[in-house]
């Protein structure tokens, strides 16, 4: 099979050469959603390998790239499904839907707490894309696991909230509270840790 | 009147669904006397655009992720070989 490369000349595909062309930027793609080398390396491999057994399907139209990625945006979320099912409840964490965490922010009568917003300059200018996830990747640590993993695939992945209430056997009421969770705890954690002045000049 | 708890599950839910004339009005009612949840919807909305930002890396950018974590390229090509061969 004869596919042409980026510079537009004809070459062999070659196992080799595709693992070179694509590899980086399957594996960036990867760890961004699910932060654990190993893991993402584990998905691109299989991606690979599913994409090179189907590769007589990809009659060259559209971009080689957005096939692959396609085809790992479907892994990831495989991954997190099948994660999900075989979770047992009791292996989650104590605080597994957030409960204390909206208990620390929030009194009784769910008006803010002690830790209320801060003001922040707007950080949108001030962060590139690369340099935003790098700052998130110790407070989508802090997390609760299944909190951080729903809301990476809702708003990184764009996957259809639907689908992941499928997955976790939850109502579109209980991924919403998840998602806000999740939003509500990284706000927080970004705050302490000097986020809402990285916008200033 | 909305508590904060409310206030900030709907600032949330604007980014998953439309919310309903009733929600949006209490919503409103709710963040022009609060100063706190009017900061919290704001930045979220920040968060959100930089999350839109972080999922649309450009391949250069993506790859310079890839770069830094040793990508086993041998084995990697080894399996898709090994694939012919079955
Ligand atoms: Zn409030």
């Amino acid at each position: 099979m004869i596919q042409p490369d980026r510079s537009g000349q004809q070459h062999e595909l070659d196992p080799q050469r595709w693992v070179e062309i694509h590899g980086d930027v399957l594996m960036g793609y990867a760890m961004l959603r699910v932060r654990d080398r190993d893991l993402a390396e584990d998905l691109v491999q299989e991606t690979l390998v599913a994409a090179w057994n189907a590769r007589d399907r990809f009659e060259g139209r559209g971009k080689e790239r957005t096939w692959l990625v396609g085809i790992l945006k479907r892994r990831i979320f495989d991954f997190y499904r099948r994660r999900w099912r075989e979770q047992p409840a009791t292996a989650l964490s104590a605080d597994a839907d957030g409960d204390q965490m909206m208990d620390r922010m929030f009194d009784e009568k769910g008006m803010w707490k002690d830790e209320k917003p801060q003001v922040w300059a707007d950080p949108r200018r001030a962060l590139d894309g690369k340099e935003f996830m790098e700052y998130l990747e110790l407070c989508l640590k802090k997390l609760p696991a299944r909190l951080a993993e729903a809301f990476t695939l809702r708003e990184m992945e764009e996957v259809d909230g639907n689908e992941i209430c499928q997955a976790l056997g939850i109502s579109a009421t209980n991924l919403w509270q998840m998602i806000h969770r999740a939003r509500a705890g990284l706000r927080r954690c970004l705050e302490k840790n000097g986020f809402g002045s990285l916008g200033k000049e | 009147m909305l508590n904060c708890k409310e206030t900030t599950q709907l600032a949330s839910d604007r980014f998953e669904r439309r919310l309903t004339l009733t929600e949006r009005m209490n919503f409103l009612m709710h963040i022009m006397m609060c100063p706190f949840c009017r900061r919290f919807s704001r930045q979220i909305g920040w968060l959100h655009d930089l999350f839109h930002k972080a999922s649309t890396l450009p391949d250069d950018q993506l790859a310079a992720i890839g770069q830094k974590l040793p990508l086993d390229r041998e084995r990697l090509a080894r399996a898709l070989r090994d694939q012919d061969r079955q």
